[in-house]
């Protein structure tokens, strides 16, 4: 379901990276984990203005922006369009 | 008489707490909703003079709180004039009872939330997040499958013809994804 989501309007969808799970050999608690405030952009709405803001590219974004939408085989946050801080 | 400013004049029988004729068909509205309980229910209105997208003639589903007893919107006997918008107008039925869309409001259905264990039917929940699009409309198809800000359905209930139908509300600007 990744692979055929589409964004809407002026949002963008994006897959988060994957941060480090572990600490000095040892596994994080769930509760100490820290979600990435970098990620994929995966697709564009028809309505974002901001030309920097491409598919393939990676969004930089506050760690708390967005919702995250749970699909069958992963999850992935939507934005606002103005809520991405910058492109990589 | 000629409404302006994107106003149209509508024509709501106050006694349709019971009933109303739709077609020749008992049309009436639902009391008490399953999963979104609310004490008032939208009213239906029958369209006297339009707009650009709303003629003579056309029935309509509107926000309760513009027929009130002291509604500003009162003109006389059982007229209204009221503002064509999204949130004052919900959605257009057909003589057979189906819903339309207007003003940018999505017509969607219910998704259920996928147990591990087979659950009785009165015990699933649906989902708050997506929603299926049950008529073509606003870009989207009938089938996609619509993700939107978390509980921005609104459902609407009615009876038509004997016949229990639910639909659900959303307006376009709440939609963030699609598949």
């Amino acid at each position: 379901m990744i692979d055929k989501i589409k964004a809407a309007g002026i949002h963008v969808i994006i897959v988060r990276d994957e941060v480090e799970n572990e600490r000095g050999g040892l596994l994080k608690p769930a509760s100490d984990k820290i979600k990435a405030n970098t990620g994929k952009i995966i697709s564009v709405g028809a309505m974002v203005r901001d030309k920097t803001i491409k598919t393939g590219l990676t969004a930089v974004f506050n760690n708390h922006a967005g919702f995250v939408l749970e699909l069958g085989d992963g999850e992935v946050t939507v934005l606002n369009s103005e809520q991405v801080i910058g492109t990589l | 008489m000629r409404v302006i400013e994107n106003k149209i004049m509508v024509r709501v029988d106050q006694s349709q707490k019971d009933y109303t004729l739709l077609g020749g068909k008992r049309f009436q509205m639902a009391k008490r909703y399953e999963h979104n309980n609310r004490i008032k229910q939208p009213v239906i209105a029958f369209v006297v003079s339009g707009n650009d997208k709303l003629k003579c003639g056309d029935v309509i589903l509107c926000h309760h709180n513009l027929f009130t007893e002291d509604s500003p919107h009162f003109i006389k006997d059982n007229y209204y004039g009221i503002k064509a918008t999204h949130e004052t107008i919900f959605l257009k039925l057909d003589t057979d009872g189906n819903p339309h869309q207007i003003y940018n409001n999505v017509i969607a259905g219910w998704v259920d939330k996928q147990a591990i264990v087979e659950l009785p039917s009165e015990s699933t929940k649906p989902k708050v997040d997506r929603y299926t699009c049950l008529v073509d409309g606003c870009g989207y198809r009938k089938g996609q499958l619509l993700f939107t800000i978390p509980y921005s359905g609104y459902e609407i209930v009615y009876i038509f013809d004997g016949e229990e139908r639910r639909v659900i509300k959303i307006h376009k600007d709440d939609i963030i994804a699609f598949i």
